[in-house]
């Protein structure tokens, strides 16, 4: 069995400290892993990072994090990711980690992802230059998501991103938004490559539940719409029970990574 | 007296909403914003203290001249208590 955490849409920013630390405290006893979905900071600023990197810095398990469209803005991304790495984090964009927790393999594959819409209703690589490098844009990333989450070799493979991939998850939102909230090119690519669960945020006014067009559970864990500070979620794996996750490895995936 | 309220509200309730998922000290699009002839309210939950000043500063600059009601409340999100079983 394997537990795992996960919160998108934290948003810290400098006058966070110690927000996040306080709601973490049982974290370390409820689960064998963290998942960050995105929007981890609220401007892009390196110094949010280091602040989140701070409230982290007691958790005794493995922290997985992809980065959300907040924490592009600042056009600091590199800096963020040093800054997460340095305080122990895996970050991910397009490729992929695979974590033994006491035996049991959790492969991660993430993406920040991007926006275009929902079957029935999307955009298209047609007209204007922008339009084609948005829709493009979208494609590359649902192309690396779907590489990088086929490549896992585990017994629990998990797909992170923090734009949506299916529009379940988007109810309670305003339709007007759903081109700029996610796309069905993530749920397509993480059905064909095949998942245990989906995780993304972003969504801040949908909804937790939902599963893809081809039968995979999907969670929308922005914090907002769980209404507390992370979700729990349990998996069976194909080992015995996983008693401890502090001894866990992580082994990156040699997979590059995507120009987001 | 708003010297805005001329305008349609639908116009100005969207430029504070704007103001407040721009402006880098609030960058949220998560509160809500009701213009009436003469007022703002703000409504709503963000994390901290400063966050709440933050949001009626930037409506105030945004809508000069309106009355702001800052019915914004300041919480943190508790820890869950319950895990849900997947598979």
């Amino acid at each position: 069995m394997i537990r795992i955490a996960a919160v998108g849409d934290i948003h810290i920013g400098t006058d966070s400290a110690g927000v996040l630390r306080q709601q973490l405290e049982r974290l370390p006893d409820q689960a064998d892993l963290f998942l960050l979905a995105g929007d981890l900071t609220r401007v892009g600023d390196p110094a949010e990072a280091a602040i989140l990197a701070d409230e982290l810095a007691s958790l005794r398990i493995p922290v997985v994090a992809v980065l959300g469209n907040h924490d592009y803005h600042g056009d600091a991304v590199a800096e963020i990711e040093a800054v997460l790495v340095r305080a122990g984090l895996t970050v991910l964009e397009g490729d992929a980690v695979t974590l033994d927790l006491g035996g049991t393999r959790v492969g991660i594959a993430a993406t920040k992802g991007f926006g275009g819409g929902f079957a029935g209703a999307t955009g298209s690589e047609f007209g204007e230059p922008e339009m084609k490098a948005f829709i493009r844009r979208t494609k590359a990333h649902a192309e690396r998501l779907e590489q990088s989450l086929s490549g896992l070799e585990a017994d629990i493979r998990i797909a992170l991103l923090h734009y949506a991939p299916i529009r379940d998850t988007l109810q309670g939102e305003p339709l007007e938004l759903y081109p700029f909230l996610g796309s069905y090119l993530f749920g397509e690519a993480i059905d064909r490559a095949g998942a245990d669960l989906v995780f993304h945020g972003h969504a801040h006014k949908g909804c937790e539940h939902g599963v893809t067009p081809g039968g995979i559970q999907v969670r929308n864990v922005a914090q907002p719409v769980l209404g507390h500070a992370y979700g729990l979620y349990c998996l069976n794996g194909d080992s015995e029970d996983v008693a401890v996750a502090a001894a866990a490895s992580p082994t990156a995936m040699p997979s590059g990574r995507a120009t987001p | 007296m708003g010297e805005h309220q001329t305008e349609p509200t639908t116009y100005l309730a969207e430029r504070a909403h704007q103001a407040l998922a721009e402006d880098p000290r609030t960058a949220t699009m998560d509160i809500r914003v009701t213009v009436t002839e003469h007022t703002v309210v703000l409504s709503g939950s963000v994390t901290t203290h400063e966050r709440r000043i933050a949001a009626e500063e930037v409506v105030r600059e945004a809508l000069p001249g309106y009355e702001i009601l800052n019915r914004m409340i300041v919480g943190a999100y508790p820890p869950p208590e319950e895990t849900e079983r997947v598979s």
